[in-house]
């Protein structure tokens, strides 16, 4: 062995650079207080910015924020203050008591359907940005209990501001009660640990109780560990915990034996704090619907977990519970990477595509299947009218059209090559790498 | 073709597979010379076509290193990959041949060392198989 392995890499093709003009312009919506940061730092970096929120005066998105938000000061006059900098600002157009009522088109060439006070809108735009609130709900786990308010336990959401109110009364022992519904949460757990870990600090005791935990992701691992090393005791129940009145019993996962199962209860807990449900608002999970941007749970995060704020569709960036449900001040970050990567796409009055690092469809080879059209991760790929082979004639422009093919938009297409590994017709090829290429190195083996 | 030397393709995503390559070969990790490794732009790239034809030029296995979950760069490219990989051992159990010649390896840009070490392993699988 001496490590001479033949190695294939992928063709250094020199940029064939088209120039797409793109109008530094936004439209920024939503009901999360994190559309302001995004409008102001849009605005900031020279994009014009319509702002498209359903309230009557622009302080309710702001007013509108949960009480986590009042618990913090920092972070609420920094929203307060965004608030009136976006107000005075006169380049960034408001509009109020309006909603998002359509959206179409792609990077460059967006069409926003607006509904203003009974009257429809529609507005072109280069980019788009939002950032909804979610709604939280009790899980149906306790509802079945019999438990109706909120007021009862502290809810994840309130987590902090109860967390600092404890800091002058500590409870003495307190049980974080996580995967609800057998949802296993990173932001749940990561606020666990912190708030158990503050928690810790004033001398209380600290459980969590969960399913299971994730440790694997990001910077998780260090802050287990130190929430161990804190002493916060970590169980892992097999059904869902019983609560009665101060009381929790559940069923240690971790014992030995599944046939004797070893109940564990737990006394005098004088705080539970219960993982909320976090439900995307409706108008997310259309506005995601409509340009095909994929959700897990409603939330755009978990498949982009290191891109913050970005979506797969180029010119669409997220932030506030529509990327996923997190506190403020991670919020506001993840309003300021959405910016920047809008500004990427959108800020500089023209672009340069590669034309070379993208696919082509043969339009003589391609079944009308639908396949590319439903994997491309970026909408790049079109149904669209050719005239003779390979002469693409524009949509309505009837005459002379002889048939449908698919058709690649090389402005959006990011030359991932998903769409030519699964077309049946092998009509798609990577311009910049052929299959060609990869079968005569494979040749022989 | 010698069972002791088995023949390898790894196709390797631009994303994780190549860097963790790479990665091996800067730690000095031992890598078989019977590796073949063939850079994609997406793990999801590794066309049913391609891993067929590399084991009918005569590969003892293909290798296929993408991204975890949730870590590709084109949302779900690498949980095609790895559905096309779950569908073709399917089809090679069907006409008798070992299934565990082709795997989908998740790897992490910088893990040069599960890199080598999952090589080994492939190596040493289709060593006992033989
Ligand atoms: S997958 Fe192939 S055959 Fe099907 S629509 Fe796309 S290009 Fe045409
Ligand atoms: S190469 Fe990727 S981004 Fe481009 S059209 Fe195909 S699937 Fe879409």
């Amino acid at each position: 062995m001496s490590n001479q392995q033949a190695v294939l890499r992928i063709p250094e093709v020199a940029p064939e650079l088209k120039e797409v003009e793109v109008v530094p312009e936004a439209v920024v919506a939503g009901d999360h207080p994190t559309v302001l940061a995004m409008a102001d730092s849009l605005s900031t970096m020279g994009i014009s910015v319509t702002l498209i929120h359903p309230y009557k005066e622009i302080e309710e998105i702001v007013a509108h924020m949960r009480g986590l938000m009042e618990a913090d000061e920092e972070v609420s006059k920094k929203y307060a203050f965004l608030c009136e900098k976006v107000a005075a600002n006169k380049s960034i157009k408001v509009m109020s008591e309006a909603t998002v009522d359509d959206v179409s088109g792609w990077w460059g060439n967006f069409s926003v359907g607006i509904l203003q006070k009974g009257t429809s809108v529609t507005l072109k735009t280069s980019g788009i940005a939002v950032a909804y609130k979610g709604n939280p709900v009790l899980p149906e786990a306790f509802s079945a209990e019999g438990i109706k308010s909120f007021s009862d336990f502290l809810a994840q959401f309130d987590m902090r501001k109860g967390a600092l109110k404890e800091a002058t009364n500590p409870a003495k022992r307190v049980a974080f009660v996580l995967d609800v519904d057998g949802r296993d949460e990173k932001w749940a757990s990561v606020t666990a640990l912190r708030f158990g870990a503050y928690l810790k600090g004033f001398g209380s005791q600290v459980y969590i109780l969960c399913r299971d935990f994730k440790v694997s992701v990001d910077d998780m691992e260090r802050e287990y560990r130190l929430a161990r090393e804190a002493g916060i005791l970590i169980f892992k129940y097999r059904d869902y915990p019983r609560i009665e009145g101060k009381r929790i019993i559940f069923q240690d996962a971790s014992a030995v034996s599944e046939k004797a199962p070893l109940d564990v209860v737990l006394d005098d807990v004088d705080a539970i704090v219960i993982q909320e449900k976090v439900v995307p608002s409706k108008g997310q999970e259309e506005f995601l619907g409509w340009l095909k941007i994929p959700q897990e749970g409603g939330f755009v995060g978990p498949n982009n977990p290191q891109f913050i704020g970005r979506t797969p569709k180029k010119g669409v960036v997220v932030a506030g519970d529509t990327w996923y449900p997190e506190y403020p001040t991670d919020g506001y970050v993840t309003a300021l990477s959405a910016a920047a990567e809008l500004y990427k796409w959108i800020g500089r009055g023209t672009y340069q595509v590669d034309i070379q690092r993208v696919a082509e469809v043969d339009p003589s080879k391609c079944a009308t299947c639908l396949t590319c059209y439903r994997i491309c991760p970026h909408d790049s790929i079109r149904i669209e009218r050719y005239g003779e082979r390979n002469v693409y004639i524009t949509k309505g422009e009837k005459e002379g059209a002889t048939w449908e093919a698919a058709r690649v938009k090389v402005e959006t297409c990011n030359g991932c090559g998903l769409c030519a590994s699964e077309c049946p017709a092998k009509a798609i090829q990577l311009v910049y790498y052929p299959d060609l290429e990869v079968l005569e190195f494979l040749e022989k083996t | 073709m010698g069972r002791n030397n088995p023949k390898i393709v790894a196709f390797c995503c631009e994303e994780s597979g190549m860097p963790a390559y790479e990665h091996a070969l800067s730690l000095g990790l031992e890598l078989p010379d019977d590796l073949k490794v063939v850079a994609l732009p997406c793990g999801g790239k590794a066309e049913t076509g391609y891993i067929m034809k590399a084991l009918d030029e005569g590969a003892d296995a293909v290798m296929i290193f993408a991204c975890y979950e949730g870590n590709c760069k084109y949302v779900r490219g690498n949980i095609r990959a790895e559905k096309r990989v779950n569908y073709l051992k399917e089809r090679l159990e069907k006409i008798g041949l070992n299934p565990e010649r082709i795997a989908f390896c998740p790897v992490a840009p910088a893990s040069g060392v599960r890199f080598a070490e999952l090589v080994r392993q492939e190596v040493e699988m289709l060593r006992e198989d033989a």
